[in-house]
């Protein structure tokens, strides 16, 4: 080494001396985020770090929040339904792939409020999760964006996860007859029976044909086989299956109701009880009837009359008509002044008439008119029980708020306030409301924890006090609202998000919304970042 | 610009008439045993014909070589002896010296002569010390990732001292010192939810160190320094309302040793005698630097808006670790 290089050298191995690179944590991509809320915490799971991050808001302002490891790669997050200290976590886990540190199965992690976690762990890589409404199963299954890493594929399998039990998912492959991608899941209410015992189903439609699903005979049998019922009389047109409606109590005991967009007919399944067998797991048989109802159906939905029975309310435009289906599928019509494509069945009084029966508002999307509808009184040549209510703005989706209130959110900016028990409006102006965030909780002895919808717009928060005539007030935060949530609990808050990478969010008590109790948390993504154990 | 600089003291480190020069008994600033120069008024024969007949007899030429030229003092005819006074004898070791003619004897001792350089004006001894450094903390906390893409942490700065204390080899010198740390390429982190951060320090210090000369170009040393630190540490995240940013005061003291290498003694005078005290140097030291941590959280470095806001912890900034000093000195 001559002198010229000797110095540049020595300096060089001296700096590299103690030179290290920094930690691989330090380049975790971070985020993107889904932002949900349990029983007084408010969780950001992290896609890119793979961990749920709680912050518990149930006493002032948090400590440090909690951080969770899931399992890698969520697709979906939901609260779990019936069961508020809990959100259910979809993940797709990490492909056994050149490269990979460390592959792991795709899984369901159930985090509590605790922080505590169960996870149940599958092969399918799946990116659609569909609770029953009492929230003890969750169907998984693939969307019809599904693509697979995997070497192998099948569109149609699904898995069923009963949350209330450690038993491992059961995984189905149901039977393709002919249309591929599942169109919709839906599943049996609690009190849905057959031959008078209780059965939990789950129904999973496609374009021409449905699945009938025993979630608790899947868990006993093995292997394990659905129905698959065709409906050729359906498709036959070019329709397709569009909606089912279970039947409850015993004076329609195991029934199925199902509608296809496109046809003219209401399609009904009857399961009848029968004796399992190892070839036919199944406790039961279907057997199908079609029924005309005089028009082509584009809603239906159930309501059971004074003396207790079932009854099917059919909205068909196409006659400019509504038509009730009874027990016996006896057809009863009903002209209607405004064609109304869809019907919302509610139990109620109406002006001048003090008594509790079932009702329904018939309407359309983007008009401006409801028909109030006496569905136990239809047929009458009178027009007797059809009363029509005028709006001054078109609507979009009405979105039930209470027993009695129905928001309609205008085509245009502001919403309408509908009371159902007598039949007025309340017309709220204001911005676009496509965030409007109903935020209505009742204990179960009926008494209210909130009743307000929450409205933000720029860095203000609107709110309507439902209990108090739609009285509006709002207050403005600090900073542009991104997103709102309402974190249910004994004293429930809502929680206004803002941008910043790091973290930033206001929360207010959502039964006294007033900066005077509100307070901002910042940087709780990044909560011990220098620390080793830090994200 | 550091290079050419280590390149420049290390060439003339390492240069055959440094070598040359440096013996112990030749060392420079602390200097060797004997601390002793040639041609020094105070060790050199007196520059005058009126010799102790005593005195050291001339020099003799070297072996193989040309006649040492006498000195012009040495060309100089002794005073004539009064008339009066009674005749002496020259000491029998004392050559009589011959009484100079109008031309030279010798032309070439002539020329010698009139090309010898003026007398030293004194013993080289380098109380004056300015150092260029570079200080290399190795952070090897987590912390320090979000602010480096390495561990190292470098400042530079400067370091000025005098010798307080001189003995032929142990030198103390007291010394005062500043540096400035700018620790901004981290990049990215976290996948870009932090765009950029940066630590920067500015430190001043004072301090001692020990050296011992070893030999004529080498010398171990040891250190100790204490001083304070202004800190700022600022994260700018990729949205929100402002940067992350912590700034302090903080206490500091380090500890070390090493050594130097330079120019022996008087390796760089010139022919006029200038610069016959001064000396380059490359200096390397290691030690551990203790400083307390610096807490950040993610209050904004302003006030956001009128909701009280809680902000989370990030954790503390660690400052301790070991360093690696490279200074360049000059000495003078």
């Amino acid at each position: 080494m001559n002198r010229s290089t000797f110095v540049p050298a020595l300096v060089l191995a001296l700096g590299l001396v103690g030179c290290g690179d920094r930690g691989a944590r330090v380049d975790r991509q971070v985020g993107p985020f889904d932002v949900a809320t349990i029983t007084d915490h408010l969780v950001y799971v992290d896609h890119g770090r793979s961990e749920a991050i709680l912050l518990d808001l149930s006493s002032g302002p948090p400590g440090a929040p909690s951080v969770v490891p899931v399992v890698p790669n969520p697709v979906r997050v939901e609260r779990r339904l019936g069961n508020p200290d809990q959100l259910l976590i979809l993940s797709a886990g990490i492909p056994d792939e050149a490269g990979a540190e460390n592959p792991q199965k795709p899984g369901l992690t159930v985090l509590e409020a605790s922080g505590k976690t169960r996870t149940f762990r599958f092969d399918g890589a799946f990116d659609s999760l569909t609770q029953s409404p009492d929230g003890r199963y969750a169907l998984l299954s693939f969307s019809s964006q599904a693509s697979s890493g995997s070497l192998l594929f099948n569109a149609l399998e699904i898995a069923v996860v009963d949350l209330e039990s450690e038993s491992d998912p059961r995984v189905l492959t149901l039977r393709n007859l002919g249309s591929g991608a599942i169109r919709s899941i839906l599943f049996s209410p609690k009190d849905f029976s057959i031959g008078g015992l209780p059965r939990r189903l789950a129904v999973v439609l496609f374009d021409s044909y449905f699945a009938i699903v025993d979630l608790e005979q899947m868990f006993v049998s093995s292997p394990y086989a659905e129905y698959s019922v065709e409906l050729l009389g359906a498709t036959a047109a070019g329709g397709r299956l569009a909606q089912v409606e279970f039947s409850t109590g015993s004076t329609s005991d195991g029934r199925l109701y199902l509608r296809a967009d496109g046809s003219d007919d209401v399609y009904v399944v009857q399961l009848s009880e029968k004796a399992s067998t190892p070839s036919s797991p199944n406790p039961f048989l279907p057997s199908i009837n079609t029924q005309f109802v005089g028009g082509r159906p584009t809603d239906i939905a159930l309501f059971s009359d004074q003396a207790g029975a079932l009854e099917l309310l059919v909205a068909a435009p196409s006659a400019r008509s509504a038509f009730v289906v009874d027990s016996a599928l006896r057809v009863t019509t009903q002209p209607l002044p405004d064609d109304a494509h869809r019907v919302l069945v509610y139990s109620g009084p109406k002006p001048g008439d003090p008594t509790v029966e079932a009702r329904a508002v018939a309407y359309s999307e983007q008009s401006s008119t409801v028909t109030f509808l006496d569905v136990e009184h239809l047929g009458d040549p009178t027009g007797r029980g059809v009363e029509t209510l005028q709006l001054a703005q078109q609507f979009t989706a009405p979105v039930p708020l209470d027993d009695d209130t129905v928001m309609l959110p205008h085509v245009t900016t502001g919403l309408s306030l509908l009371r159902l028990a007598d039949r007025t409006v309340s017309e709220i102006s204001g911005p676009n409301l496509g965030g409007a965030v109903p935020d209505v909780v009742r204990r179960d002895d009926g008494s209210i924890v909130s009743d307000k919808i929450w409205l933000a717009h720029g860095d203000k928060l609107g709110f309507l006090d439902l209990t108090r005539s739609f009285l509006p007030s709002e207050l403005r935060v600090d900073a542009p609202i991104q997103q709102t949530l309402t974190v249910p609990g004994n004293a429930p808050k809502v929680v206004v998000t803002h941008e910043d990478a790091l973290g930033w969010i206001t929360v207010l008590d959502a039964a006294d919304p007033s900066l005077d109790t509100a307070y901002s948390v910042r940087g709780f993504l990044v909560n011990d970042l220098l620390v080793g154990g830090g994200p | 610009m550091k290079t050419f600089v280590g390149f420049l003291a290390l060439s003339t480190l390492f240069s055959p008439s440094a070598f040359a020069a440096g013996t112990p008994e030749a060392a420079f600033g602390s200097g060797g045993p004997k601390r002793v120069e040639s041609g020094t008024p105070a060790d050199a024969p007196p520059a005058t014909a009126t010799q102790d007949p005593a005195g050291p007899p001339p020099a003799a030429a070297p072996e193989g070589g040309a006649p040492l030229a006498p000195t012009t003092a040495q060309l100089t005819a002794p005073p004539p002896a009064p008339a009066s006074a009674p005749p002496v004898a020259p000491a029998p070791d004392v050559p009589s010296i011959p009484a100079p003619s109008s031309a030279p004897a010798n032309p070439a001792a002539s020329a010698v002569a009139d090309a010898a350089p003026r007398a030293p004006s004194g013993p080289v001894e380098s109380h004056f010390r300015v150092q260029y450094d570079t200080d290399t903390v190795w952070h090897t906390g987590p912390s320090y990732d979000y602010f480096s893409k390495n561990d190292l942490g470098v400042s530079r700065g400067a370091t000025a001292g005098y010798a307080l204390y001189l003995d032929p080899r142990l030198t103390v010198v007291p010394e005062l010192g500043f540096g400035i740390e700018q620790d901004s390429d981290a990049g990215p982190v976290l996948g870009g939810t932090i765009s950029s951060s940066s630590l920067d320090a500015v430190r001043v210090s004072g301090g001692v160190s020990g050296r011992y000369a070893l030999l004529s170009f080498f010398e171990p040393h040891l250190r100790v320094a204490s001083g304070a630190e202004r800190l700022e540490a600022r994260m700018v995240p990729r949205s929100g309302p402002a940067d992350v940013q912590n700034s302090q005061w903080s206490p500091f003291l380090t500890l070390g040793g090493g050594f130097t290498v330079h120019t022996p003694g008087g390796a760089l005078r010139t022919q006029q005698g200038s610069f016959g005290t001064l000396v380059i140097g490359l200096t390397a030291e290691a030690g551990y630097s203790f400083a307390p941590s610096m807490d950040l959280s993610t209050a904004p470095e302003h006030t956001v808006g009128r909701i009280p806001a809680v902000d989370a912890k990030l954790g503390a900034v660690e400052r301790s670790g070991p360093y690696l000093r490279i200074a360049i000195a000059l000495r003078f």
